[in-house]
């Protein structure tokens, strides 16, 4: 029961985490993306969405990297460098 | 409205928990069962059953319907459609296996009576530019579109995936639906207050048959629709950003099993990720083609029994409405 509750509230840490970092991303895209002045539309909506996709597919596979981690770590128990 | 508030929400937990034995008893004579497999003994229960939720939340919509105004007629009638198209597919999956693609294309359309209606009374169901805390509503326009067809398909599969273990689906369905109840309340929203008790009221009616030992499987016409419904609540009151940290667990789960089969695929061609013990206790299987899923790693190498981990579930959905409620919290203050 103890090692259940613990691996749950370590892995609730793990997505708080990971939504703070989509926090400040969506703070990123709109304070220092949208801003940026780029006079032809399509230009514009081409950076605006390829930036915006590109940093959420940069955080889903952070987010995944962070899971596969954790899962080596502390349910399979793998030892460091192996 | 607080007396429409709570005669339709009363009204829906009434009939959801007096249908729910009688829909039990009609499938288990039709012999419409499902295997409880996390139990040593392997009982046989009625499954399907979620189809109670299904009622109580069509009778106190009809009753909002009757008993509201213009404005929120259209919003219950937003709101129910896509549910209703929901409990279709998940019905149909429950006859007759579907595979994982088209579930997933099945569930997608049911975004379109959302749609319409936004099209039609584009000034009553406001789409676009989603609200999130600090910052307001943002401008990422062309990418709420291109994401919103996953607005009901994504919290109903992932509410689906994750109904792995007895009573899990109405729990952590219903401390979402209670986080979003709080959150329509501290930011004024009329639709969610109400959409958001009918669901809870049906959920906590639904719960003790359901419950660790289940007497009754919600079956995907269950999972599907409740995922749907708080995907449509979402969406209808604008509180999206507040779904999705309520939902994290099934967020989380959905994420694990999609990258790691890489797609959608039917649950019964993956490999199990977990297995059974003689004595009832979950453990990871250790099978490297398996997916990792949320019940695999709380059960980990250890294992434990079920309903320590619907506990540690549970834990892990308080912890996820706290958020919710905190960013809810967080736009009631920056207005």
């Amino acid at each position: 029961m103890k090692g259940c509750v613990k691996r749950a509230l370590e892995l609730s840490c793990l997505v708080i985490f990971t939504w703070i970092i989509l926090l400040g991303i969506l703070i990123f895209i709109e304070n220092i993306i949208m801003p940026i002045k780029i006079n032809e539309p399509i230009i514009r909506g081409i950076f605006r969405v390829g930036t915006a996709f590109t940093l959420l597919a940069l955080w889903l596979m952070m987010w995944w990297k962070g899971t596969i981690l954790y899962y080596k770590r502390r349910v399979l128990k793998v030892p460091r460098g192996s | 409205m607080i007396p429409l508030i709570l005669t339709s929400s009363i009204v829906s937990a009434l009939i959801t928990y007096f249908s729910t034995p009688i829909i039990a008893r009609y499938m288990k004579a039709r012999g419409h069962i499902g295997i409880d497999v996390h139990k040593p003994e392997k009982n046989e229960i009625p499954t399907s059953c979620g189809l109670s939720i299904i009622l109580g939340l069509t009778i106190g919509c009809l009753i909002v319907y009757m008993g509201g105004s213009n404005v929120l007629k259209i919003k219950v009638l937003t709101f129910l459609l896509p549910v209703i198209i929901n409990a279709i597919i998940g019905f149909i999956d429950d006859l007759k296996v579907l595979s994982g693609r088209v579930k997933m294309l099945a569930t997608v359309i049911s975004i379109i009576p959302i749609i319409y209606f936004s099209l039609r009374f584009p000034k009553i169901i406001i789409l676009g530019r989603p609200e999130i805390p600090i910052l307001g509503r943002l401008r990422l326009t062309i990418i709420y579109w291109l994401l919103l067809p996953l607005a009901i398909a994504g919290p109903a599969n992932a509410v689906n995936m994750l109904e792995v273990l007895n009573g899990v689906m109405p729990i952590t369905c219903s401390i979402a639906t209670l986080c979003l109840l709080v959150s329509a309340i501290m930011l004024q929203r009329l639709e969610g207050i109400l959409l958001s008790a009918i669901l809870l009221a049906t959920l906590v009616a639904y719960l003790p048959y359901n419950k660790y030992p289940a007497k009754v499987f919600s079956g995907d016409v269950g999972s599907l629709s409740v995922g749907a419904a708080i995907g449509a609540i979402a969406v209808i009151s604008r509180l999206e950003i507040i779904a999705m940290a309520a939902l994290s667990p099934h967020i989380m789960n959905a994420f694990y099993v999609v990258a790691f089969v890489k797609g959608f695929k039917e649950h019964r061609k993956i490999p199990r990720p977990t297995r059974v013990l003689r004595d009832g206790t979950i453990i990871d299987s250790k099978d490297p083609k398996a997916p990792i899923t949320l019940v695999r790693m709380i059960a980990g190498s250890e294992g434990a029994k079920e309903v320590d981990i619907v506990v540690s579930l549970t834990i892990m959905e308080l912890i996820s409405a706290l958020v919710g409620i905190f960013l809810a919290f967080l736009m009631m203050i920056s207005g």
